[in-house]
């Protein structure tokens, strides 16, 4: 390039310039002006006519000596004008001050638009300018005759970017980089501000095209997305101080629904089904999201929500969150949740596990909790709907625990109250809150070790004569050398006093003045068993901390159970007499689905302001956990308890409750989010048309036939699988699924109406179109009949579902009367009483699940999941002894099984240790080879693994019990 | 804990220790522990581990019993419990006593107690405690004075406190070690003479008050004379007492004023914060009011 040539050659001169008398710049520039001018003035359309007379309509060519000759000048002229002091006082300098009055800028925009503005004219006034603010020694942008025509040149070259190409993307980097460097030093000296939101006055109402242009290149990928996101950031955090950017952000731009159906657009273009190789996968990590290109991009965006949400203006953010709920979250993110086969739900779960694990703004995960806690599909909580999924057979169940297990790390009291507290609150098991001061529950859990389990050899006579004096039975190693440090972490955080536990020399040292307690040959297996007391102490000091910011302490008296209790009744109240104003007899209706005495085992989330569905979800969140749960514990186990039977509600709380239901799904899904589109509607495509990459413009034929593959499907109701939950089920062979409907839609409306390629990227948005249009179409032409038949149809449905569910309630009403644990401890209970038939992955997801909420200091949940004594419902304890027993029982069948059990046990221990790097290797024998793994059938390396597993399990929650015994 | 006695001359050897408790636990960050929460997995199994060929050795190894196994994760029951007794001292704040285990062995605990008012104002007695070794199950711990204090209930050949009156018979769960140094303690303020292990003591202060008062006064007098001794036992965690040394303690007080209680904050690098929409005295999931704004 021509320019960057001259640029080079600037930077040269840069030196010989000092000491240069500012006169003679001022006179160099005047006459390089006049030069210019004179050029200028001669291919001025005005004058072109009088000048060389005739040739009025058409401008001619300009020659390129004069084009190469203006240029030329100008770089000198900007190279002075670059390079002259501010005037005493910050007055300008006389060559700024020609600049300013003699409009320069302007004059040679206009030359460049006189010269048909090429994509290379274009892309010279962009650099002019930004060398121009690059350099400068003063200010320029408070000029009027300077900025306005840069104004002028950033929105013409927006304008027209729409085609692609090459040139146009260098146009687009290049415009993208000086908005950037515009913010930069807009951020720097705000008081320009003013200046920005009159530049373009005359050109309409007040904006603020800085911004404004920056939009459309909000999900861009690549470094000029990257730019332009962090020139966003710079205005984001220019508006947590300046009221008039947030006014007009909120106000007049379309910022916040640009980013948040962005990502709805992103997400569309995510893979709906996910290859997955490994029948143990269950969560994406980073390195499997590495490799979809279009995840990455999506997290990117997601990245860039964040920090806006952090930067801005709490209006700002405010908006934001409203749109991403709005957005993307209940109007995608919901259906996709409930989609059709199991591959897609998974898919979409493992996405949403992602999002967590990526988001960190509190904002932003208080959105997203709150969708996941609060928001009802279908009529069931979506929380409820992911815990039902865990106890899915398949990889979806997996999927979903890992999900929860997600959850149940981010320390969140309202996701832990959902989950457990709450029912934990009101159980009227007591449970023992007391410290366990001489940590018997774990050596009730170390007990359940089966018989096969490989042991520590009881001590030698040798060994025991090594302590004569009864007090000195136990010793911490003189000889703290290096060979014990690494055991002595196992106090990180010892409170004052006992500085270290008491650790078992390993053999070789402190044979001296230090009297060894322990010289088992099989160290090993303590170490092991200081490594879980180590790992559950650091495990229950970051809960601890992390609680820290909790409301309550849940010790069993704060909140106490008649708090929970006392909410659920006022709530009832309430909704009573909100219900009564829609209904006739709503109001007694309401008390009485509420009925305190029947105790209900979870309580209705708290609402907004939606009347009309109300009562229903208060319903729906008690059928759904219970009908969701899939846990039949007490109906086999215990058919005593089955006896109580409970009244069913009234006939009048039913049929209302009906109408209710169907009244909410008459309105159709998309009922509540008619405005909101309206409004986004526009700004979707912008969004959809940055996010799609290159490879994804061309239409893929395959994802054509898969989409209609799908609505047939979804037609013929064959998917009815099991593993979704009951109720969904109904619902998608109903017809009334999201999913199945777009679908259809889109495959009817795509040959008919429109003509644009049919991927998925586009399928939200001309979906979205479509229903307008069809909702337009229906108020016109009077489709109420339609409707009615489908009332009708729904009526029948609901009457069918009615009965089921009554029956699932009678039951529920059952497993009332006894202490309720919540849906997800028993959903984790039942997964592992199946411990012997799971897979290995599952079983490490499950025991890392229940070991994570065992490192939950509060009381209730410690002491519930660690309780080792008998309670009216069914404890960890119960069901690991029950584990331990088909354990004994299977092993009793089969004898070869204890040598195997040991043996692989030596063998995953030296290959765990080895992997973890640890000082345990030197003392087990460094470098030697491992023990073999003895030859096993894949089921019986299953059942192999879970038996070590399980005697793993017991040490870890040992080890927990005992850390929490000795936590102030 | 607060006391009036300069404790700033009071030293527990550990100090020497706790950087080096310290270093390490920074240490145990690196080190990656097996099986952690976050990141637990079994290595992969071999690809070649499928033919089952019957092993020779499968008779060689008979299962051990529960009880056994159950023995050998008895001194971490012990050392808990131990442990779990130490964090109630602490959480008693005791006036005046400090206790600390013997860096040898947990069953040994070394304690000091400060008298503040009453008959054996200003006496500084050092203490042994001494578990017995099938703690909670066995008989109460021992109290042992480093010197014989003239008490009634303080033998005064061994110095050792009759604790077991107030314990005559240990109970797991009812009784604790906190409770026996209280016991300790009330014994300076609360004066009983019957069936005394000093009997002279006993005499005396049922009929000459006045004698025994000065025989009180002198017996700490003693004890304070000997309060910069060499530790009777030899442990690097005894607690040894040296004369107030600006240059060394000086620093130590300042420390122990300016030091805010941040419990274990230092040690972790990645700080995790919980969340909470919670309103306190609710049960309901994101009660708070100032939240953000949901549309």
């Amino acid at each position: 390039m021509m320019g960057s040539g001259i640029a080079g050659g600037n930077r040269k001169k840069s030196q010989t310039l000092r000491g240069v008398d500012p006169d003679t710049c001022m006179m160099v520039f005047k006459n390089h002006w006049t030069q210019v001018v004179k050029i200028l003035d001669k291919h001025e359309p005005s004058r072109c006519g009088a000048g060389s007379g005739g040739r009025v309509l058409r401008l001619p060519p300009i020659p390129s000596d004069e084009a190469s000759a203006v240029h030329n000048y100008v770089e000198h002229m900007l190279y002075l004008l670059m390079e002259e002091e501010p005037g005493r006082g910050g007055a300008m300098g006389p060559i700024l001050e020609m600049v300013v009055v003699e409009g320069v800028m302007e004059r040679l925009f206009l030359w460049s638009l006189r010269r048909h503005f090429t994509v290379d004219l274009k892309l010279e006034q962009l650099r002019m300018y930004q060398r121009l603010l690059g350099h400068a020694r003063q200010p320029l942008l408070h000029h009027k005759p300077i900025l306005k025509p840069l104004m002028v040149l950033l929105a013409s070259c927006a304008g027209n970017t729409t085609d692609g190409g090459e040139r146009v993307e260098r146009v687009e980097r290049e415009l993208v980089s000086l908005l950037q460097q515009l913010c930069v030093s807009l951020v720097r000296d705000p008081s320009v501000l003013e200046l920005f939101f009159h530049s373009t006055q005359d050109q309409g109402a007040a904006n603020f095209l800085l911004f404004s242009l920056l939009i459309p290149f909000t999900h861009r990928q690549g470094t000029v997305g990257e730019q332009a996101r962090s020139a966003l950031l710079l205005i984001m955090s220019l508006s947590a101080s300046e009221p008039r950017v947030t006014r007009h952000i909120v106000e007049h731009t379309y910022f916040c629904p640009v980013v948040a159906t962005g990502l709805s657009g992103l997400y569309s273009a995510l893979p709906a089904k996910l290859q997955v190789y490994s029948e143990d996968w269950h969560s994406l990590e980073e390195a499997d999201w590495l490799q979809v290109p279009a995840l990455v991009h999506f997290l990117h965006s997601l990245e860039f929500c964040s920090a806006v949400i952090k930067v801005a203006h709490p209006s700002i953010r405010g908006q934001l969150l409203g749109y991403i709920n709005n957005g993307f979250l209940v109007p995608v993110l919901a259906p996709a949740l409930h989609k059709l086969t199991v591959e897609e739900v998974m898919a979409t779960t493992a996405y949403l596990d992602v999002f967590f694990r990526c988001v960190s703004e509190p904002a932003l995960l208080h959105t997203f909790l709150s969708f996941i806690l609060l928001h009802t599909h279908d009529h069931v909580l979506i929380l409820d709907t992911l815990v039902s999924r865990v106890n899915t057979p398949f990889q979806l169940g997996a999927v979903s625990l890992a999900l929860v297990r997600t959850l149940i790390g981010l320390f969140c009291e309202d996701v832990m109250l959902q989950l457990v507290l709450r029912y934990l609150i009101s159980c009227e098991c007591p449970l023992l809150v007391e410290k366990d001061c001489y940590t018997t529950s774990a050596s009730c859990f170390l007990l359940l070790t089966p018989s096969c389990f490989p042991l520590c050899p009881p001590l030698s006579p040798h060994q025991t004569s090594l302590h004569p004096h009864s007090e000195h039975m136990i010793h911490w190693p003189r000889g703290a050398g290096q060979d014990t440090a690494c055991l002595r972490h196992g106090r990180p955080c010892c409170s004052e006093g006992l500085a270290a536990p008491w650790v078992p020399p390993p053999p070789g040292v402190c044979e001296g003045d230090s009297v060894a307690y322990w010289r088992s040959s099989d160290h090993l297996i303590q170490h092991n068993y200081l490594h879980y007391l180590r790992e559950a102490r650091r495990a229950i000091c970051t809960a601890t901390r992390a609680c820290q910011t909790w409301s309550a302490p849940y010790d069993g008296l704060r909140p106490s159970p008649q708090e929970e209790r006392g909410e659920e009744e006022g709530r009832g109240g309430e909704e009573g007499r909100a219900e009564g104003g829609e209904e006739e007899d709503g109001g007694g209706g309401g008390v009485e689905v509420l009925n305190p005495e029947i105790r209900r085992p979870a309580a209705a989330p708290p609402f907004s302001a939606d009347t009309v569905t109300v009562g229903n979800k208060v319903d729906c969140r008690r059928v759904s956990t219970l009908e969701l749960e899939w846990d039949d514990m007490f109906r086999e186990d215990n058919p005593s308890l089955m006896s109580s039977a409970v009244a069913e509600p009234p006939r009048h709380i039913q049929e209302m409750r009906r109408s209710t239901s169907v009244l909410l799904r008459g309105g159709g899904a998309y009922a509540e989010e008619v405005d909101f589109q309206d409004d986004v509607l526009v700004y979707h495509l912008v969004a959809l048309r940055d996010a799609r990459t290159p490879a994804m413009l061309e239409p893929d034929p395959s994802q054509l036939a898969e989409s209609s593959h799908l609505a047939k499907t979804a037609n013929s109701g064959q998917i009815a699988n099991v593993t979704l939950a009951p109720a969904q089920v109904r619902k998608e062979v109903s017809g009334d699924s999201f999913l199945s409907a777009y679908r259809e839609l889109m495959l009817w409306l795509g040959r008919d109406l429109d003509a644009e390629p049919n991927d998925d990227t586009d399928d939200l948005i001309t979906f979205r179109r479509r229903v307008q249009a069809l909702r337009k179409k229906q108020e016109e032409e009077g489709l109420e009949e339609v409707d009615f038949n489908s009332w009708k149809e729904e009526k029948e449905e609901e009457e069918k579902e009615e009965e089921e569910e009554e029956e699932e309630r009678s039951r529920g009403s059952r497993k009332q009367n006894i202490s309720f644990t919540g849906p997800l401890l028993s959903v984790l209970l039942s997964r592992l009483e199946n411990l012997l038939e799971n897979s290995i992955s599952v079983n490490l997801l499950l025991t890392g699940t229940l070991a994570q909420l065992a490192s939950y200091p509060q009381p209730l949940l410690r002491s519930f999941l660690l309780n080792t004594h008998t309670l009216s419902t069914r404890t960890l304890y119960q069901v690991l002894s029950s584990v331990r027993l088909q354990i004994e029982n299977y092993v009793s069948l089969r004898p070869d099984y204890v040598s195997i059990v040991t043996q692989a046990w030596r063998f995953l221990l030296a290959k765990d240790q080895r992997a973890g790097g640890e000082t345990l290797t030197k003392t087990y024998g460094s470098g030697g080879a491992l023990p073999p793994c003895p030859p096993m059938e894949p089921q019986d390396q299953r059942r192999v693994f879970a038996i070590i597993l399980f005697g793993e399990f017991l040490k870890e929650l040992a080890a927990l019990a005992q850390e929490h015994s000795i936590t102030p | 804990m607060n006391n009036n006695s300069p404790f700033g001359s009071m030293s527990a050897q550990t100090s020497r220790k706790r950087p080096d408790v310290e270093e390490q636990s920074g240490e145990s960050r690196a080190s990656p522990a097996r099986l952690s929460f976050g990141k637990k997995q079994l290595p992969a199994i071999p690809k070649n581990a499928t033919p089952v060929t019957k092993l020779a050795s499968t008779a060689a190894a008979p299962p051990a019993t529960n009880g056994t196994m159950h023995a050998s994760y008895g001194p971490f029951y012990l050392e808990y419990s131990l442990l779990a007794e130490f964090t109630l001292v602490i959480k008693q704040k005791l006036p005046g006593i400090y206790v600390q285990p013997s860096y040898k062995s947990a069953l040994m605990w070394f304690g000091v107690i400060f008298i503040r008012h009453g008959l054996y104002q200003d006496g500084v007695f050092k203490f042994t405690v001494y578990i017995p070794d099938n703690y909670p199950d066995g008989e109460c711990p021992r109290v042992v004075f480093d010197l014989p204090v003239f008490h009634p209930l303080v033998d005064p050949v061994s110095g050792e406190l009759d604790v077991r009156r107030a314990f005559t018979k240990w109970r797991r769960n009812h009784n604790h070690i906190w409770q026996v140094l209280m016991y300790a303690r009330t014994v300076f303020y609360k004066i009983s003479t019957s069936e005394p292990l000093n009997p002279e003591a006993a005499v005396l202060y049922d009929k000459d008050v006045q004698l025994f008062k000065s025989k009180v006064v002198d017996s700490v007098k003693l004890c304070n004379s000997h309060l910069f001794d060499q530790p009777k036992i030899d442990d690097p965690y005894a607690i040894s007492f040296s004369p107030w040394n600006p240059a060394v303690h000086e620093e130590a007080k300042e420390r122990m004023f300016t030091h805010k209680r941040k419990p274990e904050d230092q040690h972790k690098g990645v700080q995790v914060t919980g969340l909470s929409w919670v309103k306190p005295g609710s049960t309901q999931p994101f009660s708070k009011e100032d939240t953000s704004p949901q549309s």
